[in-house]
């Protein structure tokens, strides 16, 4: 049974009860919450996620509740609590949902060290996946967003989950987290694009939330090989390019990308250089997507070139 | 005392001997000219030129005096003719000893 399957009445009666068992990616989150705005940001974002039964293990359990005390009253508060503890401050109500998102998250980059964990996206073609870190507002969310509605695969928006073992990449498929102009610039890009509701005044400005292709949960299972490593950076006016750029470097900003660096230790360490290793690497700037989506499409045509 | 104590061009650092640091366990990855050094010890990871990669491979075999390191670098095919190589040496074991790398020492 998929969240699609439930009305949104069972879906808000799960969520304010026992909660709502969801298998996201190789995780399995329990959601609590009565706030009315994180049952309508599942309803549209999230109908093709398998519900699992409420017996099933459990990795991580997201509480998203509301404030107490005169709160509850006046300017209305939404808090993550996590194993009884409360990680970030309190936000307002109407932050809920992008709340829940940046919850998930943080119960993944603080705990899933099974995994080098890097803030990336990572979308994947032919079986070869792209890393593409970058700092918020690099324009990362944007570009993938773009990619993977003209034939990409998104493996992750936010986090790319590399295998200790054999550097495999894992999806994730969550929804893509836009911010200030990229929403409307997706909303013109993306034909019948679904958006969460947009928050205002958040620490990132204005946000939403992109509902993912329905390919993506299709394929959920396949793993990617790493094949590029890729720092976009969106510049205003400037035509599409990749300049390639070192390996140490590149490696070493992975590093400063990743979660968990110093607890993998020597482990992470090669795990990374095998990710290194397979990968070409480019420094690539943009300003419009569709020859940004030209570029990357030339990178899989000539791969074996 | 580390090398970053000493000032660079001054004769102490000339005469020092050096090693690596005491506790660092130097873990590689290279792409053609491209090193990465990561000290299991204390987590961090280093990225180096040739010469850097040369002269942390030599420290690895043995304690060295930097003359011995300047000699052993000026016969390596790479730096043959190079301009200021002495300078550009001891600007590098700053780097390192600054980054806790190599330690200088008596012997």
């Amino acid at each position: 049974m998929n969240v699609g399957d439930l009305s949104s009445a069972a879906i808000g009666r799960h969520l304010q009860k026992n909660g709502l068992v969801l298998k996201i990616g190789p995780f399995a989150f329990r959601l609590v919450s009565p706030i009315d705005s994180v049952a309508q940001g599942l309803c549209a974002l999230y109908p093709d996620y398998p519900v699992l039964d409420d017996s099933h293990f459990v990795d991580y359990t997201v509480t998203i509740a509301p404030g107490v005390g005169w709160r509850r009253w006046m300017r209305r508060q939404a808090i993550f609590k996590f194993d009884g503890a409360e990680p970030f401050i309190p936000l307002p109500e109407e932050h809920a949902f992008p709340l829940l998102e940046w919850s998930k998250n943080w119960c993944i980059s603080m705990h899933a060290h099974h995994y080098r964990l890097l803030h990336s996206a990572v979308i994947e073609r032919e079986g070869c996946a792209v890393i593409l870190p970058a700092p918020p507002g690099s324009g990362k969310s944007t570009l993938c967003a773009g990619l993977v509605h003209r034939g990409w695969r998104l493996l992750s928006d936010e986090l790319a989950l590399i295998s200790l073992l054999d550097a495999a990449i894992t999806p994730l498929g969550r929804p893509i987290s836009l911010k200030n102009q990229s929403i409307d610039v997706i909303n013109n890009y993306v034909q019948d694009a679904v958006f969460s509701q947009v928050v205002h005044d958040t620490s990132k400005g204005s946000v939403s939330l992109l509902k993912v292709p329905s390919e993506t949960l299709q394929r959920i299972g396949e793993t990617a090989r790493p094949r590029w490593v890729i720092f976009p950076k969106y510049v205003a006016g400037s035509v599409a390019k990749l300049a390639a750029r070192s390996k140490a470097n590149s490696m070493l900003e992975l590093g400063r990308n990743s979660f968990n660096y110093m607890v993998l230790g020597l482990k992470g360490f090669e795990v990374l250089s095998k990710v290194i290793d397979a990968s070409d690497c480019y420094d690539f700037q943009y300003s419009q997507l569709d020859d940004a989506v030209a570029v990357f499409d030339d990178l899989v045509a000539r791969r074996n070139a | 005392m580390s090398v970053g104590d000493l000032l660079p061009g001054t004769l102490e650092l000339a005469s020092m001997a050096y090693r690596v640091r005491s506790g660092c366990k130097l873990h590689w990855a290279s792409w053609n000219d491209e090193y990465v050094i990561f000290d299991e010890a204390s987590g961090q990871s280093h990225q180096m030129n040739l010469m850097g990669a040369f002269v942390i491979d030599r420290l690895t075999q043995r304690t060295l005096a930097f003359e011995d390191i300047f000699e052993e670098l000026k016969q390596f095919p790479a730096f043959l003719g190079a301009v200021d190589l002495s300078g550009h040496l001891q600007a590098l074991m700053n780097d390192l000893g600054t980054h806790g790398l190599v330690e200088a020492t008596d012997s």
